[in-house]
């Protein structure tokens, strides 16, 4: 039992306040009855004995008052729950839990309960209450009055998101770190804590759990979604990736549509175990289409549904210029040809890459230029938005230069084969016309070429990378200077990319999380804590005080 | 207030006096060691020798004494003049100084009943026995109920004229008894029926018999509740009826000890008082039948005070 939260001060107040109405009552209580007696005689005389032993002149009861004040002054720390000293500028921070899995049954609501459960009990100008849905934000501020916090609950529902608490906790621990002050983190909800967190907490910092019934079992979900090119080559297929989890999940039917229609795709199945199955849909076409994967649902029907929108991969058009000497031309071509991802146009104005003699023109293009008009062999141009090395960096791995023997080639053609990268308008590339001669060199010839040319005409195109896998509350595999999010959230449309609940986020915390969080509680909640004693002394006090009584030693 | 009252004012006569209480009355005999000279022939012993019937001693003749009691024979025999001494019997003037101030008024049964009850007894006592009997009822002055008169056939007119008695105001020993010894009556048996309860306490009883020239009777009326007063507990304020004085009293067992104690003190130091003056002290329970209690104090019939 709690009634608040107190400071030292608000502590010694009261009990100052207390010990003044108990001595007010005492006083009342010397509103005697009246009695006529034969003589007062010998009550005179008893009573000045006894008055010279009181507190003062006309306190009757000071053995009473002190009786009373030390029950009343146990019974007001143990309700009242004082911080310590050291705990007087402790920040409180609950932390409501809005992922996925409070959405089974009501966990949410009892959650909200106990949220104003333990706000009435925190002091209101040290406690900030945040939002751990798929952001985190704050929804009462220190000092705020609690009267916003159901304004601002309205609307407020689970969300289909891996849990956040232990982001809004890294973040807050960062924000806070200059303060100095104790922190308090009280989770209200059923988000996991790892261990590794509480172990970044300080010294004086606690980490909790707001109290709940235990949560109902969680059935199986869908816990991964990711999306591959396709192991066959076909450039506008992907291959996808379902995996689903939980008490059974090996024998739960999984149904795939693309934009409500077949997948058009072969599905694979492998069991991991009997709580882990693994689905794979190779050669489903890269169309722009939204891919639906579905189980039945059951308890947690959030976890049931996932969509992924698809790329759309539609052929490279390549226009290849007449201009180009006989040899590259050839060299060239057969290579475009043999790729099944271009289209060879004629009409350049067509083209989402051309393919021409000298400097670009416009637009992205794959450039052959003589050795004398460009110092390096290989020359990447480059969005002026992005660093140049970094550039070359990313260039070296998408274009695949490293596959290219520079050693023999320069031996070849007598001069160092240097690769650059430069700001342009466009994605250029820009090869040397020397490395087709095949007279002097074998370039063509060798096996880097065609993917060289290959990749050249994807990276040209700007055809973005696929998402090779996704899961919940892991970082999404992304190129270098890419901004991409790193927790990819599913939302009902499914139209920001990939959503995944991952079952170690969202699954309810086991009894190893909750000896983490309990062994952070600084009173110990597995044993009594210290205001269970101050009650329990009170009750003795009241005892020793009835005794008394018993035994005439007080009135 | 619970079992304290205040009483009326008189008492009608059925309540202090029945022809059993007479009867068993005169069955008592009391006697004094002393009684005082110039009194009246009656039955109790004198320290004068004077002409009573039983021979005491001789001695010689003087120049006044009474011819009558020259023994002749011895003057044949002897040829000298003695006189014949014989021991004189005189009356025990008594006076009943009984208390009525307003304690005695005020519990139920009235401390005041008893007070009468014990006083008409003495005095029936003494006047079966031909002894004079003057009733003088106090509080904070001096009554004079019954001028000192003899005859058996008093005891009734005794008794009406104690009916009327009122009820007087605040305790006043010392006040009382300077106008009892202003009334100049002849040396006596002073019998005081009283509580005793004088707010100055025993000191004032012991102040108040300074001069008083006769022999002393205390008679105190004591009831259990006095020494053991269980009923009053919790916060009170006590108001003394005689004063109207209030005291702010938390009834603890120590509080009750120490009134125990003060009450022990107060008796201890009227027995003592009583040693000093070589008077008699008899403590009657007013809750109690007075009869009996006065029967079983005077043993055999007779007791020497």
């Amino acid at each position: 039992m709690s009634l608040t939260q107190l400071s030292p001060l608000g502590l010694v107040l009261g009990l100052g306040a207390l010990a003044g109405a108990l001595f007010l009552l005492q006083r009342l209580r010397v509103r005697h009855e009246e009695r006529v007696v034969v003589t007062t005689l010998f009550w005179r005389e008893a009573t000045e004995e006894s008055r010279a032993r009181s507190l003062v002149e006309r306190f009757r009861h000071p053995l009473a008052y002190l009786m009373a004040l030390l029950v009343a002054g146990l019974l007001w720390v143990g309700v009242a729950r004082p911080d310590s000293v050291r705990a007087g500028g402790t920040r409180h921070v609950l932390l409501l839990d809005g992922s996925a899995g409070m959405a089974i049954g009501g966990r949410f609501e009892r959650a909200v309960d106990a949220l104003r459960s333990e706000l009435r009990r925190a002091p209101r100008d040290r406690t900030e209450v945040l939002w751990c849905g798929a952001g985190v934000r704050s929804i009462l501020g220190p000092g705020e009055d609690r009267a916003l916090l159901d304004a601002r609950l309205e609307g407020l529902a689970p969300e289909a998101t891996p849990a956040s608490i232990e982001r809004a906790v890294r973040g807050h621990l960062l924000t806070t770190e200059a303060d100095g002050a104790p922190r308090r983190y009280v989770v209200v909800g059923d988000a996991p804590v790892s261990a590794a967190l509480v172990a970044r907490l300080g010294a004086d910092d606690s980490l909790q759990a707001a109290e709940l019934p235990e949560p109902p079992p969680r059935g199986r979900g869908i816990t991964a979604l990711g999306v591959s090119p396709a192991a066959s080559g076909n450039w506008s297929a992907v291959d996808v990736l379902v995996e689903v989890r939980g008490p059974g999940a090996d024998g739960a039917q999984l149904e795939v549509a693309v934009d409500g229609g077949p997948p058009g795709s072969i599905g694979a199945r492998t069991s991991v175990a009997e709580d882990h199955v693994r689905h794979l849909l190779r050669g489903v076409p890269a169309r722009g289409g939204l891919l639906r994967v579905a189980l039945s649902a059951d308890e947690l029907p959030v976890d049931d549904v996932a969509t992924i929108r698809l790329p759309d991969r539609p052929p490279i058009r390549v226009a290849l210029d007449a201009g180009i000497r006989g040899d590259a031309w050839d060299a060239l071509h057969a290579a475009l040809a043999a790729d099944g991802a271009v289209e060879i146009v004629a009409d350049p104005a067509r083209a989402d890459v051309r393919v021409a003699s000298g400097a670009a023109q416009g637009g992205p293009t794959l450039s052959i230029v003589p050795a004398s008009e460009q110092e390096e062999a290989i020359l990447v141009g480059h969005r002026a938005r992005i660093d140049s090395r970094a550039a070359l960096v990313t260039a070296v791995g998408e274009l695949g230069l490293d596959r290219i023997d520079a050693s023999a080639l320069a031996d070849a053609l007598d001069r160092p084969i240097a690769v650059g990268a430069a700001p342009a308008p466009e994605r250029t590339l820009s090869l040397w016309s020397e490395l087709f001669d095949a007279e002097r060199t074998s370039f063509v010839e060798s096996r880097a070429f065609p993917l060289l040319v290959g990749r050249a005409v994807r990276w040209l195109s700007g055809a973005e990378p696929l998402v090779p896998y996704a899961a919940a509350a892991r970082p999404t595999p992304r190129r270098v200077g890419d901004p991409a999010r790193e927790v990819v959230i599913l939302d009902s449309a499914g139209e920001s990319g990939v959503s995944l609940v991952d079952v170690a986020t969202t699954a309810p915390r086991g009894a190893a999380d909750r000896a983490t969080l309990d062994a952070t509680d600084p009173e110990g909640a597995g044993g009594w804590r210290p205001y269970t004693w101050f009650l329990l002394l009170a009750l003795l006090a009241l005892g020793g005080e009835w005794a008394l009584f018993q035994r005439g030693r007080m009135p | 207030m619970n079992d304290v009252e205040r009483g009326s004012g008189t008492l009608e006569q059925g309540q202090i006096f029945d022809a059993a209480f007479l009867e068993a009355a005169q069955r008592l005999r009391l006697v004094a060691r002393r009684v005082a000279p110039r009194g009246r022939f009656a039955e109790q012993k004198s320290r004068d020798r004077g002409s009573g019937l039983e021979f005491q001693d001789y001695r010689p003749y003087v120049s006044g004494d009474d011819l009558r009691a020259i023994d002749w024979t011895i003057y044949r025999r002897l040829g000298r003049v003695f006189l014949r001494l014989f021991e004189e019997h005189e009356d025990l003037p008594m006076y009943l100084l009984t208390d009525v101030s307003r304690s005695a008024w005020i519990e139920s049964p009235p401390r005041a009943v008893a007070g009468l009850r014990a006083s008409l007894a003495l005095a029936a006592i003494s006047l079966g026995h031909h002894d004079s009997v003057g009733v003088f009822p106090f509080s904070d002055d001096l009554q004079v109920l019954q001028r000192p008169t003899s005859g058996k056939g008093r005891v009734l007119e005794l008794a009406r004229r104690m009916a009327r008695v009122e009820r007087g105001g605040e305790t006043d020993i010392k006040k009382a008894l300077r106008r009892f010894r202003a009334l100049g009556l002849r040396r006596g048996l002073v019998v005081i029926v009283s509580d005793f309860f004088d707010p100055g306490g025993v000191d004032a009883v012991h102040d108040a018999l300074r001069g008083l020239n006769h022999e002393l009777l205390f008679v105190q009326l004591v009831r259990a509740s006095d020494r053991d007063p269980r009923a009053e507990s919790g916060d009170l304020r006590l108001v003394d009826c005689e004063t109207n004085e209030a005291h702010d009293v938390s009834v603890t067992p120590q509080v009750l000890e120490r009134y125990r104690a003060a009450y022990d003190r107060f008796s201890e130091g009227l027995a003592a008082l009583a040693r000093r003056r070589g008077a008699g002290l008899l403590a009657l329970d007013a809750d109690a039948d007075i009869v009996p209690q006065i029967a079983s104090l005077f043993e055999n019939g007779r007791r020497e005070v």
